[in-house]
């Protein structure tokens, strides 16, 4: 495609209005992060008065930063393979077959998303505690119990969106496969699913993030020990004082790893057809 | 796959046929025991709260042999743990909570009620200063549920430098002198034409400051929050001429910044002491952030009473940090000596001297591993003579809630739209209270 | 050439035809329901029993007094629906006043995020140099939990320390007084233009990934045929990114309908009244005034109402029969 004169300026102003609006609160974030505390709580400076590396230092001391990561990475990561699993072969079901109640069922897992999350906080754990009394299974305060409570949070919305994804690929594409015999579910893994790779890495991302940052339920399933980041965060906030720069430079810090996956990642957001599958 | 629908089919069925409530609580005990303990912040990083218990619990361990598995817990989301744990009967078998929650989680029945065998057992009534204790629930029939641990109190704070500098030789008595000082203290200091100085400052955003300041000052203006009967008078008299009279500082009297109604924390609040920008607050205990900052330029007094005095020269709620046992404990025995210790001189002593929280001890104050500094001599004044519990209701806690919003939405409109009239303020807390009326 | 979602598609040719296939059609029946059984099993488990047990709870008067042993806590009909939905009182009135000026907040954050999203996704499909550098970092403000980039706007707001009134006041002396930001009607707009901040990356992310679904030679054909970039979009890119984009929306519409974070962090348990939303509202009743039964009651109002919404959206907009399919 021709870049025309008029486009190019055209993208550039878009982009660069965009990249400034998303850069402002980073960047108060950034440099919040390199304030002594008095600083961080005074008029705002564009640079600060007097640079300090203290709260990249402090951060570790004042919460145990490095065990909260762990047990974010652990939790979130195997949240989200899970949830893309479950959400990949439901939606294929839901959305390439044919069956009797799929609409409903369907519907059925929309209407999770209609009900204000903070409700389900006490049922919730009302229903870990039962469990864990009656099979003995701790729920509550364990990873299973967090990675179980984030899965199912995600795969509505996963479930969902890849059943738009999938709903775009033309049907040829297994029918094609399926001419020298596999089955429809083979024909789905091996020639569908490469297709949706940008949708499946999207939803992927998306469904990791929403754990990454979770507060509300791991403030209650959990203890010290499996604390996760998002909730350890809160903890800046003590009876003394809330140390603003500390958890800057924490939240910082932390998306760092994220980032880097990110990059790592993202090529696989830009895989189109291009590779000739249509027939 | 099976496993697991079987684990749910199973799970869910107990959950619609058993009650909640079979789960019932042996309160023997013996040897080998480990308890678990929900402790909350009180010192400037969970860590440091971690610290100073450690050694408080080993000693604990060594006198008894009861294990203490303890966990500090941040204030911001505690209360919805406290509530997990009251609606499921999962819980640890000692659990802090905040004073103004008191009366509401004793309501819920979750917490066992300290008969007088359980008192005996944990040091007696009389171990106890009377203000910590009443506000524990210590009145109540059948047995407080809940020990004071630790005790605060609110006060004036000013900055003796700028005192000196606008001619003022002691912190003001009354709210008139009071007022009249922030004015003295209100002042363009560096000629730009924004003042840059103020007499006074304070938390406007935070409603829980907010209720603790205008039950003070509507006891001495005769106003309660709930009648003898128990019902909500969130807007009775009393508590309207209060509100005028504190949201009057920013509308009428210009001593305090519109600006504070963003001020959510009383550390912002600190924050902007140390920095100079204010020369007088009322609130809680700024000496850990003051001494963290290196700062040394403050004082404490009483707060200052309405004059002419309608009603009790009360100055401030009984503040602090309560304990108790949750009535699912399988060890009732230990909880019980867990409870005694802390409340012991020697635990209270640490707790003085590391978190710069009162003593509820009584015979703490007079020991002699107290440093009787003119701060404490203040405190423990106030504590005795000038403090009384929040009104001890079973909807406390909302109403905490509602007229701490009250007054927040009061100040918001203050700073935005200048002085308020007392029919506005009025109807802000009837809505308040209408609403009190209809919760649970 | 693009399916709708829900629709029949057609009997596979193996099932239809050749030996085997009354065994394979009934292997066939089997296989979509193992499909969907691990996500059953847990929505079970974590949504639909906590749902049905806030719904029930609706119907209960459930606060302190009988939290603990909430399963014979008595049962009152109809009064906490009465009590939230009477407008005359100080409760109802809220209840809808909250209702519209969450609708309003939805349809502007949503609006908002689409374009950007869409905008942002669109120029960087085409190339030049440091897109991939700007795919980061547009990404950015996602690996960031939302807790604190909530936080950095209410420092950038704050009425005397902020950068927005530093710049508007002290260095463009646009305005004189210094406005509130978080306090008043202007929090309303603090609050939309951080939730758009936090959200549009969601659909940036997923229009990125819609727009590779369309292949290059669509394009390329388009434009032999003389149709210029503007043409190519409207009348290709967007019905061909249709489902995807459809869904999105849905979805996004409910998760910004009972949007909490954000305003919960921004202004705290007692945000003021211009700003209120549904999540926040009902966190109120049930957290902050133990009337879990209140905070039920609203909660199953508000089910039902984005049930019915949903329900004639999808029928709309993802029809069961189109006509055209191959």
């Amino acid at each position: 495609m021709r870049d025309t004169v008029s486009f190019r300026v055209l993208r550039a102003a878009v982009l660069t209005s965009i990249t400034a609006m998303v850069l402002l609160p980073l960047y108060v974030i950034v440099v919040s992060s390199f304030k002594p505390l008095a600083d961080v709580s005074g008029p705002f400076t564009w640079l600060p008065d007097r640079f300090t590396l203290e709260p990249y230092v402090q951060m570790w001391s004042t919460i145990p930063l490095a065990r909260y990561l762990a047990n974010s990475v652990l939790v979130t990561s195997v949240s989200t393979l899970l949830a893309l699993t479950i959400a990949v072969l439901a939606a294929f079901s839901l959305s390439r077959l044919r069956w009797r109640g799929q609409r409903a069922f369907s519907l059925l897992v929309l209407s999770t998303q209609m009900f204000p999350g903070i409700l389900f906080l006490l049922p919730l754990y009302l229903i870990f505690t039962q469990i864990q009394r009656t099979i003995g299974v701790q729920l509550n305060g364990s990873y299973a119990g967090l990675i179980v409570t984030y899965m199912t949070f995600s795969v509505p919305f996963a479930t969902w969106m890849l059943m738009g994804f999938f709903a775009a690929i033309p049907d040829d594409l297994e029918e094609a496969a399926m001419v020298d015999g596999t089955t429809r579910l083979g024909a789905f893994l091996r020639v569908v699913l490469p297709v949706a790779r940008p949708g499946i890495v999207a939803v992927g991302v998306f469904t990791f993030l929403n754990g990454w940052g979770e507060v509300l339920f791991a403030s209650v399933l959990t203890t010290r020990e499996t604390r996760t980041l998002a909730v350890g965060l809160q903890a800046f906030s003590t009876q003394t004082d809330v140390r603003w720069n500390e958890m800057m430079a924490a939240s910082i810090v932390i998306s760092l790893p994220v980032l880097v996956a990110f990059l790592l990642v993202q090529r696989h957001l830009v895989q189109g057809l291009a590779t000739g599958a249509v027939k | 796959m099976n496993r697991l629908r079987k684990a749910v089919a199973l799970g869910s069925a107990a959950l619609l046929a058993c009650s909640l409530a079979a789960c019932s609580s042996s309160s023997g005990d013996d040897g080998d025991v480990t308890i678990t303990w929900w402790a909350t912040n009180l010192a400037s990083s969970l860590e440091r709260d971690k610290e100073v218990l450690t050694p408080v619990l080993q000693r604990f361990t060594q006198e008894t042999g009861i294990k203490v598995d303890f966990e500090v817990n941040a204030w911001g989301d505690y209360y919805n743990k406290v509530l997990g744990a009251v609606s499921s009967g999962e819980g640890p078998d000692v659990m802090s909570v905040g004073t103004t929650w008191t009366q509401t989680l004793a309501d819920t029945g979750a917490f066992l009620q300290l008969d007088d065998k359980r008192m005996t057992a944990v040091g007696g009534r009389d171990k106890f200063l009377g203000p910590p204790l009443a506000a524990a629930g210590g009145d109540a029939k059948g047995g407080p549920s809940f020990l004071p641990m630790v005790s605060g109190v609110n006060n004036l704070w000013y900055n003796p430098k700028l005192f000196a500098a606008a001619g003022i030789d002691a912190p003001p008595r009354t709210w008139n002198e009071f007022v009249a000082d922030a004015r003295a203290l209100t002042k363009d200091t560096d000629g730009d034409g924004t003042i840059d100085q103020w007499g006074f400052g304070y938390p406007a955003g935070m409603a829980v400051e907010l209720s603790h300041l205008i039950f003070a000052v509507g006891r001495q203006e005769g106003g309660q929050m709930f009648g003898a009967d128990g019902k909500p008078t969130l807007d009775s008299e009393g508590l309207v001429k209060a509100a005028k009279l504190i949201t009057d500082l920013m509308a009428t009297d210009k001593v305090l910044s519109p600006a504070d109604v963003e001020s959510t924390a009383t550390t912002d609040t600190f924050q902007d002491f140390i920095d100079g920008r204010v020369a007088m607050t009322i609130g809680p205990s700024p000496v850990p952030t003051f001494t963290d900052a290196k700062f040394t330029d403050y004082a404490g007094a009483d707060m200052p009473l309405v004059e002419p005095l309608v009603g009790d020269p009360i100055m401030t709620h009984v503040a602090g940090v309560n304990i108790g046992v949750f009535a699912e404990t399988k060890h009732e025995d230990a909880a019980l000596k867990l409870m005694k210790y802390l409340t012991d001189e020697a635990a209270q002593v640490d707790f003085y001297k590391d978190f710069d929280v009162l003593p509820t001890n009584r015979a703490t104050y007079d020991s002699p591993q107290i440093e009787k500094t003119p701060l404490f001599k203040t405190y423990a004044d106030i504590l005795a003579k000038h403090a009384d519990t929040f009104p001890l209701n079973s909807k406390t806690g909302q109403a905490e809630t509602l007229i701490g919003d009250a007054m927040k939405q009061l100040f918001a409109q203050a700073a935005l739209k200048g002085p308020l009239s007392e029919a506005q303020i009025r109807d802000t807390l009837t809505k308040a209270n209408t609403q009190l009326v209809a919760a649970g | 050439m693009a399916t709708t979602l829900n629709e029949s598609p057609p009997e596979s040719r193996t099932a239809r035809t050749g030996s085997g296939g009354r065994r394979r059609r009934r292997r066939l029946n089997l296989l979509p329901y193992l499909l969907v059984l691990p996500e059953l099993v847990a929505e079970l488990l974590i949504h639909i029993i906590p749902m049905a047990l806030g719904v029930w709870i609706a119907f209960l008067s459930l606060n302190q007094l009988s939290i603990r042993h909430w399963i014979s806590a008595p049962f009152v009909g109809l009064t906490n629906f009465r009590n939230g939905l009477d407008p005359s009182t100080a409760i109802g009135s809220q209840f809808f006043q909250t209702l519209g000026r969450t609708a309003v907040y939805t349809v502007l954050v949503l609006g908002l995020c689409w374009l950007l999203g869409t905008a942002a996704a669109y120029f960087l499909n085409s190339q030049f140099r440091g897109r991939g550098l700007l795919r980061a970092l547009y990404l950015l403000p996602f690996a960031l939990p939302v807790f604190v980039s909530a936080i950095a706007f209410a420092f950038m707001f704050n009425q005397r320390d902020g950068i927005v009134n530093k710049v508007l006041v002290d260095e463009l002396h646009l305005v004189d007084d210094r406005p509130f930001w978080l306090i008043g009607s202007n929090a309303f707009v603090t609050l939309v233009i951080a939730s758009v901040w936090t959200a549009w990356p969601f659909a940036f992310l997923l229009q990125l990934a819609a727009l590779q679904t369309v292949p290059d030679e669509v394009y390329e054909a388009a434009a032999l045929d003389g149709a210029g970039r503007w043409r190519q979009f409207f009348g290709i890119t967007l019905p061909m990114i249709r489902t995807p984009n459809v869904v999105m929306l849905l979805l996004m519409f409910l998760a910004t309908f009972n949007q909490f974070t954000v305003p919960y962090v921004l202004f705290g348990v007692s945000p003021p009244s211009e700003a209120t939303l549904m999540s926040p509202l009902i966190y109120q009743f049930s957290f902050g005034n133990w009337n879990f039964g209140l905070g039920g009651a609203v909660s199953t109002l508000l089910l039902v109402l984005l049930f019915v919404v949903s329900a004639v959206y999808i029928r709309l907009v993802m029809p069961k029969e189109r006509p055209g399919h191959a």
